[in-house]
């Protein structure tokens, strides 16, 4: 453990941009605080560890090349997460050419998207955090993503629906639905755990 | 229902999203450091790929001056 690990982030990302060319441990006392966050959120939207590792590396440089333009209006977590969602969402949008597939309207189309639970994998995860992400894995897209970047990310309604390029309306009744779906998924691994 | 009234609701495993985190080992730091450390580099590559070709030019147009003024000196 630094003595830096002490220090407040904002303190950190004052002395991170005083010693950019010389001291590193400032910026590494900020990744070593966040990291495991920035690496869950990426494994959750991608739902591939190589992957999440992969993103957050360049979430970080990213970061770390863009502290100068870091005003501090916002707290250096909440933009770290911006840097990380727009990151992850571009990764999707290269490699599964949009974001998120259309959803139909309540009913059919909410039990179509479902993808077949695997509660089975669910259960041998034995971390809390793990069993939280094998849940998520089991939810598709387009309910998966809106519920981490409202829950896990804390972005309002207004931004997840700039960034999915979905309507305010659309973006509520997801997030209802992937809570729902979540919850549900959840109980259900909690009871076949259980058993 | 305001954004804060839903998030008042959330309860557990929902809120729990919130401080979720995974173990990162020891080489995801380094990693890190290593792509800072190239990126930086190639920066500088860059900057001087544009620096020099402006240098040269700077000096091109020198040349002729200088050959003047030491034709004047004679």
């Amino acid at each position: 453990m630094d003595s830096l690990d002490y220090e407040s982030d904002d303190q950190l990302v004052n002395l991170a941009r005083i010693e950019r060319n010389g001291d590193s441990r400032p910026f590494e006392a900020l990744m070593r605080r966040h990291q495991g966050f920035v690496v869950a959120n990426c494994r959750v939207i991608t739902r591939s560890a190589a992957d999440a590792e992969d993103l957050a590396q360049e979430v970080f440089v990213k970061a770390f090349f863009g502290l100068r333009r870091f005003e501090g209006r916002a707290q250096f977590r909440t933009w770290l997460k911006r840097i990380k969602v727009n990151h992850c969402l571009n990764h999707l949008r290269r490699t599964q050419g949009a974001v998120m597939i259309e959803l139909e309207d309540a009913g059919e189309g909410h039990k179509a998207m479902h993808t077949p639970p695997s509660a089975h994998a669910a259960l041998q995860a034995a971390a809390d955090h793990d069993r939280l992400i094998s849940v998520l894995d089991a939810m598709s897209d387009t309910l998966r993503i809106p519920l981490m970047l409202r829950d896990g990310d804390g972005l309002s309604y207004e931004d997840i629906a700039n960034e999915l390029g979905l309507g305010l309306s659309a973006v509520k009744m997801r997030i209802k639905r992937a809570r729902e779906d979540f919850r549900m998924r959840f109980a259900e691994a909690e009871q076949e755990r259980g058993a | 229902m305001s954004e804060q009234a839903d998030d008042l609701e959330l309860g557990e495993p929902v809120a729990e999203l919130k401080d979720l985190a995974l173990s990162v080992n020891d080489r995801f730091g380094r990693r890190v450091r290593g792509r800072i450390e190239r990126r930086a580099l190639a920066g500088e590559f860059l900057g001087l790929a544009w620096t020099a070709p402006v240098m040269m030019l700077l000096e091109l147009l020198r040349a002729p001056f200088e050959l003047f003024q030491g034709k004047r000196r004679e």
